[in-house]
């Protein structure tokens, strides 16, 4: 039997058991042991390395719609019942008699990794990190600096239950990431890539690290040429892969639990109604191997699934954890994520993309007369109460007479998720999906985001011409 | 084991593998946080965190490693990383680690007392209710946090420097929905301190009115604007332009403030301070990361720009004092640099005085998207804005759903007035309200 650092079944049996001891009707712990390594490369030099090891522990309780939760560090038999201690305590006196009887499941791994990232001296990785950022660095006489990182993670939990639940994972993940600053009479712009995969070393046998530098050069290049964005409303083509945040942001966040039970969530109350376009059908994919927003198991346990967000513009499910889906009166759909054992885990997204549509990408650009193709989207953010979200436009072009025509810098796309998913009219076929991580309540986690090309019919371009 | 136990490890460790420079440090965190919704507490969450990151001289570089993990065969494993990973560096850098005996200037920290969950319970409910009882628009979704946090910091060295800081925080968060007419608007608040001594009912009431102020907003027409940026958005701003002034950055092509020492960069009304020991503040700090004495400076004085802000090895590169702007984003991050409390300093003018002098123009209140629409690199910003039309020198109808687009750098040569208010948030960074000559706004 695997657990993390060793805890034995008795413990957690013993653990569990002392937290439901003043009347809860749940009870959870979660073992984490997380090794994660970056070097970083400045001017082509190894420039930092952090090396981590986190190691802890939390015990959560429910009683009913209440949740108490303590974490610790300390992952001794004494510290984890003083945990359970300290969170039997919240809920009142007592010492109802427990017997808990942990059973071990297994859910398998659908994610083979070939090559553990600890197993892989520095020098290599550099190796990998080096050809990127010189392949960025080649690219144009006007790069003037080229920044890369190189990082892996190694997270390996165990999830123990009042259910007699037993489960253990191992996350490896692997990325790698170049941004490139070109520079022309004091003025800069910027590029980037950073593609991961839920993999080992192994990735860098299926994405070339050349790709990678040149992608974020040419990127940088390019905007350096642009003019900026004239601003107002306009119709938009947003590219595929990272263009996805746009549901991410506009729309992903608010299908959370986290939002949706407490009513803080314009899509609260609709399931079953027409939401968006009927061209969109919108899909959160925990289990596609290998990508790197993918779980075996959430971190409360369940096994992670393909959950249709959307059909055809009609709502059909929520991202659910297990303490927010009893106040909504549904299950879990194994979307439960934090960043660590200190992070008390919430509903998040997996792996989120708009799926293939009937349009073409020729079809889409043709049918702009004047608009704006966003090719490469930056980061966004997103108010769920009000579904007010902003994203920035990396590399922006504008399109005339249904041609793309000269880049622009420095637009943002702002609009409410609502009503932006009324407007994506046009939805094309290449699907491509984009890592990134994604910050809430619950910390920082692995998230794809993707979407083949879609356009949108009418937004409000930030821009300053 | 504790953090002594564990550092006489690792230090003997290191000793018996030959280093001869090498430093620990040590961070843990202790907090407790509760939530009410619907009149009950519905969430409480307590943790202890830990962590020792070391860093170590080998073979001429500078190596790190970290852990929460204190156990004996963690010490040694941290060691061996540490200095393995010294051996893959190959950044030109001094390796300098702080001298012992230094000068550190004494802390009064606003410190934030530990209450009975009982009463913490109370307050969180209380301040709840108050936000009810503001307005009958204020919905049941509305929720309340009360945090309390105590931060311990150690550094230690192989130069005999031992050095702690403990800092507290305290918070009532209010989060509060009002709908009306099938309108839904939001916003949220704190008051640091002290939970007992929050005024619950100001707190609650101001909350509510600043979710009740966006009602019925409209899309400004685009165009250009004369901008009266408050207090909020300004620091938010600040907030992403702030690593501009880390010489790190600037050396390593990363900001446009290069050569600029001694340049007038912004208007001459403008002053910014970095001050660690900002009285409001509830970090303050008499050592930086590498145990450097902090000091109090102004890092743009009338417009000039004055100094940058430095690390022990930027400094070193540059041929100047470390100014004792060291930083570790948490006990893994490599060394950085980062002002202590970075602030505006704050002008004559009122609220009204400012909106007076814009004529007409658009307040913006609250900026979104800081992390995707603004980049320190090119200094160019593109974001999502709410706030107030100005009409007739007075703050008019509530707008939203626009943006403002424009160069931090220009921006900063083109205030012409600084306000009175000033307020320093939970990131230490503040500004009071400016009034900026023209912004562009793209709404419909």
């Amino acid at each position: 039997m695997m657990t993390v650092n060793g805890v034995s079944p008795k413990i957690l049996e013993s653990v569990l058991a002392k937290a439901m001891s003043t009347g809860a009707d749940y009870a959870e712990v979660f073992l984490e042991n997380t090794d994660g390594k970056t070097i970083s490369l400045m001017d082509g030099k190894v420039y930092t390395i952090s090396d981590q090891v986190i190691s802890g522990a939390s015990v959560r309780i429910y009683k009913g719609l209440r949740s108490v939760f303590a974490s610790t560090t300390d992952m001794t038999e004494k510290g984890l019942l003083a945990c359970a201690e300290k969170v039997a305590a919240v809920l009142g006196e007592g010492s109802a008699p427990m017997h808990i009887h942990l059973r071990e499941r297994i859910f398998g791994d659908i994610h083979p990794v070939k090559i553990v990232p600890s197993s892989v001296a520095n020098q290599d990785k550099i190796g990998v990190l080096k050809e990127a950022c010189a392949a960025a660095k080649a690219y144009h006489e006007s790069i003037s600096q080229v920044s890369g990182s190189i990082l892996d993670v190694d997270h390996k939990i165990t999830i123990a239950n009042s259910e007699g639940l037993l489960a253990s994972d191992r996350q490896i993940r692997s990325r790698i990431r170049v941004g490139a600053v070109a520079s022309r009479g004091g003025e800069n712009q910027t590029g980037s890539c950073a593609p991961g995969k839920r993999r080992g070393f192994e990735l860098y046998e299926i994405i070339d690290p050349k790709a990678v530098g040149v992608e974020a050069a040419e990127q940088a290049v390019t905007m350096l040429n642009a003019g900026y964005c004239p601003a107002g409303k306009m119709p938009v083509a947003i590219g595929n892969g990272f263009g996805g945040v746009i549901f991410h942001e506009a729309c992903g966040h608010s299908l959370e639990a986290a939002a949706v039970a407490y009513g803080q969530s314009e899509f609260a109350g609709k399931l079953g109604q027409q939401i968006a376009n009927p061209k969109v059908t919108a899909i959160d994919d925990g289990t596609i191997p290998n990508e790197w927003g993918s779980i075996n198991i959430d971190d409360e346990g369940t096994p992670a699934q393909k959950n249709i967000l959307i059909e055809n513009g009609v709502l059909k499910s929520y991202m659910i954890d297990k303490f927010n889906g009893r106040r909504m009166g549904m299950a879990s759909t194994g979307n439960s994520r934090r960043q660590s054992y200190a992070y008390e885990p919430v509903s998040r997204m997996t792996n989120t993309y708009i799926a293939p549509g009937e349009d073409s990408d020729e079809e889409i650009i043709s049918s702009i007369e004047y608009g704006l193709y966003a090719k490469k989207m930056g980061g966004g953010s997103v108010n769920p109460v009000t579904g007010e979200f902003n994203f920035g436009v990396a590399e922006g072009y504008i399109i005339r007479n249904g041609k793309v025509c000269e880049a622009v810098r420095g637009a943002s796309l702002v609009g409410k998720g609502s009503e932006v998913i009324q407007k994506i009219d046009m939805v094309s076929k290449d699907l491509d999906l984009s890592a990134g991580m994604c910050g809430a309540s619950s910390g920082s986690v692995p998230t794809n985001v993707g979407q083949p090309m879609i356009r949108v019919s009418e937004i409000t371009v930030g821009g300053r011409s | 084991m504790n953090y002594q136990e564990f550092k006489d490890l690792v230090f003997n460790m290191a000793k018996a593998k030959n280093l001869t420079e090498y430093e620990l440090f040590y961070q843990e965190a202790k907090s407790t946080e509760l939530g009410a919704f619907g009149g009950v507490i519905n969430a409480f969450s307590s943790s202890d965190s830990a962590e020792a990151g070391l860093r170590c001289v080998c073979g001429g570089h500078i190596g790190y490693a970290s852990t929460s993990l204190f156990t004996e065969a963690e010490a040694e494993s941290l060691v061996e990383r540490a200095m393995e990973n010294a051996l893959s560096m190959e950044k030109e850098e001094p390796v300098l680690f702080c001298k012992g005996g230094m000068e550190y200037k004494e802390v009064t920290p606003r410190v934030v007392e530990d209450i009975p969950t009982a009463q913490m319970v109370e307050i969180a409910l209380k301040a709840l209710q108050c936000c009810r009882e503001a307005d009958p628009r204020v919905t049941e979704s509305s929720m309340t946090s009360a945090v309390i946090q105590h931060s311990t910091t150690c550094l230690d060295n192989s130069n005999g420097v031992h050095l702690q800081n403990t800092t507290h925080l305290g918070a009532v968060i209010p989060q509060v929905i009002v709908t009306d007419n099938g309108e839904t608007c939001d916003a949220y608040d704190f008051k640091l301190g002290n939970l007992h001594e929050a005024d619950l009912e100001k707190l609650a009431k101001d909350t509510v009115q600043k979710a009740l102020d966006k009602m019925g907003a409209g899309v400004p027409d685009s165009g250009k604007y004369p901008l009266v940026l408050g207090s909020n958005a300004m620091s938010s701003l600040l907030g992403v332009f702030s690593s501009a002034f880390s010489a790190e950055n600037v050396q390593n092509g990363l900001s446009l403030m290069k050569d600029k020492e001694g340049e007038q960069i912004a208007a001459e009304c403008v002053t910014l301070l970095d001050d660690p020991f900002y009285a409001e503040s509830f970090r303050q700090t008499s050592f930086d990361a590498e145990g450097t004495p902090t000091r109090c400076k102004a890092v743009v004085d009338k417009g000039v720009l004055t100094t940058l802000l430095h690390n022990l090895a930027t400094a070193a590169k540059a041929g100047v004092e470390s100014t004792g702007n060291a930083y570790r984003g948490s006990v893994e991050s490599p060394i950085t640099v980062r002002p202590g409390n970075f602030y505006f300093q704050p002008g004559e003018f009122s609220a009204e005085e400012l909106y007076e002098k814009a004529g007409n123009g658009v307040l913006v209140t609250s900026l979104g998207g800081l992390h995707a629409g603004a980049d320190f690199v090119t200094g160019d910003f593109s974001l999502q804005s709410s706030g107030f039309m100005i009409r007739d020198g007075k703050k008019a109808e509530p707008v939203k759903s626009f943006t403002i687009a424009g160069n931090f750098y220009q921006l900063l040569k083109d205030i012409t007035a600084l306000g009175n208010d000033i307020e320093l948030g939970l990131s230490c960074i503040g500004s009071p309200s400016v009034l900026v000559k023209e912004i562009t706004v793209a709404g419909k």
